[in-house]
């Protein structure tokens, strides 16, 4: 399933964050990923691996540098476009879950494709299927509140993947889960990058995460190594 | 734009369904108060205005006052008078009419009996027909000792608190120091002449200027100015307050004489500077009060959108639009305005009105109730729901615009 032309390519990349003592935290990165790859970028606490995924999925600014998404430039969008961006191509899977306590499994998976103006039956249809494909079928109507921590993060795996995002993000996703549970939603991205060729950049600093992804990426001190 | 409202509409309702309702109550009893607070400051101050004109109104000018043009020797006295007030009883809307001869007079009280110490005070002396009189002025019933005069009484005089003295006058120090019922009293006439009266009754309307007269019957007047069929004023109560212009031309057509023709609104003098002021602080109040409820609906919306700061930060990084966030609180405090207003008028209107209107309050000017005007609940109501949406779309403008790492994670 993995294509030889890459699918997002990363030039230069830097990030500081301002204050009393400014925090050069991106140090120039560059690398990239091709379609259906599942990679993995690896490091120490602050080295930074995080705040590359923040960049890469839109979700802050790099100070310079290119990130190319399938031959489009996104550091130059204004910010309505890389809420749309974000909304049609990517999907991010957060540490804390990050589901809306008032809505239902169901509901939060099919806020995305609301979002995109499907009928409310259509991205409910859907949303049924992409909580059947991460086993949470019988889940449909409960609440964050009802459910345990990998059913929350399964939901929120749902919830990423329903629109069908070029790009999977996921910020340490099992970093609050016990090792069974981990387990669990690392078997599922590996079973989506196989089966439905999803490319998935994960941030992981669990050596034992290895064995799941295609390449990993190290990263030390905001530079890859 | 359309489907984008849709969906703010879906996720408020989420919201508002689904979080925790007792932050939603406390928040619509908030408006509720606020609105009430409004409402109770302009209501009070209607009231207090509606006080005074109703005591203008019923204890001393009726609607309408006709008097002579005195122009001429000839036009010092209102001519015919029981022709002229049978004609005006006539007029369609009109309730009652009633003529009055008036006197400046000197009133004297000698209470030890011994000439020493006799007290004076000047005041307005009013010829009435009693059985007639109670259709235009109210007077006989704020009778407070004794009796209101009776057709046909001689010699019988009926004195306001401010004259008698006691019954809580204003200025009693100015009076003649405490008359009783039964005791008599001296009146000196501008012609001349004195004469002595029992007084039949002491009347307390609360209102200074109409507790300041006295009253005798119309033959006693007539029987000491040897005048017959005249009068110097005739009062007119109509059906309803507000359109008396409608009748004064209407009695202007009664008659050749030349009248000069005056609404209660004429008569206010001083007291609509009284009421003026009212309205103007009523005015201040209201913009006071709205200050506050809308610097309090802003606290309690930022508090809550600050609560909520993280879920924001989700929404946009799942690819929610700014507007949509903005919209979908906005209209969550659109909808705690609207159900604090709704509520506040149901508190309002069947609860504290109707208390207020069964039990009002005791003032030294008078009983006063709460009286909402149309235009001050249409006013506040909007006001109130305005704020509501500016309380919302301010903080709610300023969380979306955060970046959404801050959102999330600090």
């Amino acid at each position: 399933m993995k294509e030889e032309k890459n699918i997002i390519t990363v030039n230069n990349l830097h990030k500081t964050y301002p204050g009393e003592v400014p925090l050069h935290v991106l140090k120039g990165v560059s690398f990239s990923v091709k379609g259906g790859e599942f990679v993995a970028i690896m490091g120490r606490s602050g080295s930074g691996k995080s705040t590359l995924l923040h960049q890469l999925s839109l979700l802050d600014n790099p100070d310079e540098g290119e990130i190319i998404v399938e031959n489009k430039e996104l550091t130059t969008l204004n910010e309505k476009e890389k809420t749309k961006y974000r909304l049609q191509s990517f999907g991010y899977v957060f540490q804390e879950y990050a589901l809306l306590p008032e809505f239902t499994a169901i509901e939060a998976v099919s806020l995305p494709l609301i979002l995109q103006h499907y009928s409310m039956t259509e991205s409910r249809k859907r949303a049924q299927a992409m909580l059947k494909l991460v086993q949470l079928e019988d889940r449909l109507d409960h609440f964050p509140s009802e459910m345990s921590g990998g059913e929350q993060q399964r939901v929120a795996v749902a919830r990423a993947l329903v629109n069908n995002p070029k790009i999977l993000f996921a910020d340490e996703p099992c970093a609050n889960l016990d090792s069974e549970t981990s387990k669990v939603i690392l078997d599922l991205f590996k079973r989506l990058n196989k089966e439905l060729g999803q490319t998935i950049i994960l941030v992981t600093h669990e050596p034992e995460d290895e064995k799941y992804v295609d390449r990993v990426i190290h990263m030390k001190d905001g530079i890859l190594q | 734009m359309i489907k984008d409202f849709f969906i703010a509409c879906w996720l408020s309702f989420k919201q508002v369904t689904r979080s925790n309702k007792k932050s939603i109550v406390m928040t619509i009893m908030v408006v509720v108060l606020l609105f009430i607070n409004i409402l109770f400051v302009a209501s009070m101050m209607s009231g207090l205005i509606t006080t005074i004109d109703t005591q203008v109104i019923n204890y001393q000018y009726g609607n309408i006052v006709i008097e002579p043009s005195k122009e001429s020797a000839s036009d010092a006295y209102i001519k015919q008078a029981d022709r002229k007030l049978e004609d005006i009883r006539s007029i369609p809307g009109v309730t009652g009419a009633v003529q009055h001869y008036k006197s400046g007079v000197k009133i004297t009280y000698d209470q030890k009996k011994e000439g020493t110490n006799v007290k004076d005070v000047s005041a307005y002396l009013f010829s009435i027909i009693p059985s007639e009189e109670s259709r235009v002025l109210k007077v006989n019933s704020k009778i407070v000792s004794g009796r209101y005069l009776e057709d046909g009484d001689r010699n019988k005089i009926v004195l306001g608190r401010e004259i008698s003295g006691g019954f809580g006058a204003t200025f009693d120090m100015k009076s003649l120091g405490g008359v009783n019922v039964g005791e008599d009293v001296y009146v000196y006439y501008p012609n001349g002449i004195s004469r002595k009266y029992e007084v039949v009754g002491i009347f307390a309307t609360k209102s200074f200027l109409a507790d300041a007269q006295a009253y005798v019957t119309k033959d006693e007047i007539e029987d000491i100015s040897g005048q017959h069929d005249l009068a110097d004023e005739i009062i007119v109560r109509t059906a309803s307050t507000g359109d008396e212009d409608e009748y004064i031309s209407k009695i202007e057509n009664i008659s050749e004489q030349k009248f000069k023709l005056y609404t209660w609104k004429n008569y206010l003098g001083a007291l609509s500077t009284i009421t003026n002021s009212f309205d103007f602080v009523k005015l201040i109040f209201y913009f006071i009060g709205l200050a506050v409820s809308g610097a309090s609906i802003f606290i309690i919306i930022y508090i809550n959108l600050n609560n909520q700061r993280k879920q924001i930060g989700i929404l946009k990084a799942i690819g929610m639009k700014n507007r949509i966030i903005i919209v979908s609180y906005v209209l969550q405090a659109f909808l705690y305005g609207l159900l604090g207003v709704i509520f506040g008028r149901l508190l309002l209107e069947y609860a504290i009105l109707p208390y207020f209107i069964k039990h009002p309050l005791e003032l030294p000017m008078g009983y006063v109730s709460l009286i909402v005007e149309r235009a001050d609940l249409m006013r506040t109501e909007i006001s109130m729901i305005v704020v509501s949406i500016i309380a919302g779309f301010i903080p709610s403008l300023q969380i979306a615009r955060k970046n959404i790492l801050d959102s999330i994670f600090k």
